[in-house]
């Protein structure tokens, strides 16, 4: 009944801008969610990917993050253009309560009994072409505090700036640039030295 | 350049984050470009980091998303958010906290031009918003220095008997007046930032950062001092003869000829393991030279050298001092770091 009521708006401009997009969506325009969807999901996928969120719950956690946006849309400061790091930011927020969470302990020691965790895409295919080290990669990163492996793939992999990263989590430019230094210095121990 | 395992690490190997960051200068990336072309370390560092971002990109480069999913998900979510519970808007919220917040603050208002009737002594001692002294000044300085600060209507007085301090103060209001006592004399500002070291009854140095600084000593002699300025107690009766109304800044070709030479002097006793004496020769290292091209690099490396002399707290404080000043420098981190260090 309620979708009836709030029927999208026909037409959303293509070029409209992340933060225009985001005022929208304040306002209660669902077009303009399904097209903040369209433009951002893969990059929010691939960050919960790339820091070890395993393929079931990334579903789980994209849809809690873009049914946080109508509350949390006019938060949105306009400091970069593009919202992605901004949605990163929320994800990964969402995905350490979720870590944290009784019930997300329990399921994961419920997991431990039927198969081992596969975090990360390290098909056999790519291990039998020789490719030891991206395994020794990918135990490594799986290995680092996930604070450490969040600032490692949102500016290293992602490519967004420390001080985006920073403003996303909440946290100071400079811890981030700490963070990702010691990342870097474990990551690279663990792929030269085994 | 090219060192061996067991020779001591590069120096410049964090200019490889610097420059991947894009917080170097046009000429510092050149330069940290020609270096790391010529430097094996740096090279084998460079190439390390490139392949673990090339790493981290193919472990998830290879996955296929299911487009399939991702409508469906698509269609979930819009769906969830049509049919959510509308959210109360936020000025009702703001309204349910404005509202008893407001009455409570008439209820203070109220009760500050009416207070119960009290003897004027019992008055200070009362712990009310209108009793507590907002003080226009922030001092920074650590334990040891020996301080203390009061204000007396639109007057305040920061009183430094010993040590170093740095003080922040505010744009003053044409009727409010800001001083600092000093054993031998006294400055008046009238908003601005600057740093005083105390010593034996002595004022020692003082460096001006933001603003406009006066000296006056007791028998009336005036030192006026502006940004990047800095007087520093060398002979006994410097102040007395020194022109009034300015300190005047060392020429400018002494400061290109010597910087180079005492920044490098203070460098080989940091080098050499005499934290305390390379401390002290980056501390005279900026009074002498200011405005030099090492400037920057000597205020990080006195902090430095403090924290390696084992005065984490006076590290703390140069090292704040440092980022207030440049903010963006490649050192922020480290001295980021030292301020952190200094809290514990």
């Amino acid at each position: 009944v309620n979708a009836a009521v709030r029927l999208p708006k026909p037409v959303v401009s293509k070029i409209a801008s992340d933060a225009s997009l985001l005022a929208e969506v304040a306002d209660g325009d669902l077009s303009a969610l399904g097209v903040l969807f369209d433009r951002h999901q893969s990059c929010v996928r691939r960050v919960l990917r790339r820091t070890g969120v395993s393929n079931v719950d990334v579903d789980d956690l994209i849809q809690a993050t873009f049914l946080e946006l109508p509350r949390i849309a006019s938060m949105f400061d306009g400091r970069s253009d593009s919202c992605a790091s901004w949605l990163c930011g929320i994800a990964l927020r969402l995905a350490a309560r979720d870590r944290r969470s009784v019930g997300r302990f329990l399921k994961m020691l419920v997991s431990f009994g039927r198969s081992s965790p596969q975090a990360m895409a390290v098909t056999p295919e790519k291990v039998a072409s020789g490719r030891e080290e991206i395994g020794r990669f990918a135990d490594a990163l799986l290995a680092l505090a996930p604070k450490k492996r969040e600032a490692f793939v949102m500016i290293e992999l992602e490519g967004f700036s420390a001080e985006l990263v920073a403003h996303a989590l909440g946290e100071n430019p400079a811890t981030i640039r700490t963070r990702l230094f010691h990342a870097r210095s474990e990551l690279r121990a663990a792929v030269e030295h085994e | 350049m090219t060192s061996g395992p067991s020779a001591k690490p590069c120096d410049r190997l964090w200019e490889i984050d610097a420059v991947r960051a894009g917080r170097l200068s046009f000429a510092e990336e050149a330069s940290a470009l020609r270096h790391r072309a010529i430097c094996t370390e740096c090279r084998e560092r460079f190439d390390s980091d490139e392949r673990l971002v090339a790493l981290g990109r193919e472990l998830t480069d290879g996955e296929e998303v299911d487009l399939l999913r991702v409508r469906r998900l698509r269609a979930h979510i819009l769906r969830e958010a049509a049919t959510a519970t509308p959210q109360r808007r936020p000025w009702l919220r703001i309204a349910f906290v404005a509202v008893p917040a407001m009455a409570f603050a008439a209820g203070v208002a109220l009760f500050a031009r009416h207070p119960t009737p009290v003897a004027p002594a019992a008055a200070v001692a009362t712990f009310s918003p209108a009793a507590v002294p907002t003080f226009a000044a922030t001092v920074t300085a650590p334990d040891i220095t020996h301080w203390s600060q009061r204000r007396n209507g639109n007057s305040e007085w920061v009183d430094l008997e010993n040590g170093t301090a740095f003080l922040e103060v505010r744009k003053q209001r044409t009727d409010e007046r800001f001083f600092v006592e000093l054993p031998d004399g006294e400055i008046e500002v009238r908003g601005t930032k600057f740093e005083v070291t105390v010593e034996e009854h002595r004022t020692i140095q003082i460096h001006v950062v933001e603003g406009v600084v006066a000296f006056i000593r007791p028998n009336g002699d005036e030192v006026v001092l502006r940004a990047n300025e800095s007087w520093r107690r060398k002979e006994p009766v410097a102040i007395a003869s020194a022109p009034r109304p300015v300190l005047s800044p060392p020429p400018r070709h002494a400061e290109e000829n010597h910087a180079p030479r005492d920044y490098e002097v203070a460098m080989a006793a940091y080098r050499d393991g005499d934290y305390t004496a390379a401390g002290e020769r980056f501390s005279q290292f900026l009074v002498d030279h200011p405005t030099s091209r090492e400037a920057e690099d000597a205020a990080f490396m006195e902090a430095n050298s403090a924290a390696h002399a084992g005065r984490s707290d006076v590290a703390a404080v140069l090292a704040e001092k440092f980022l207030k000043r440049y903010p963006d420098s490649f050192h922020a981190r480290d001295a980021a770091t030292l301020v952190a260090r200094g809290a514990h």
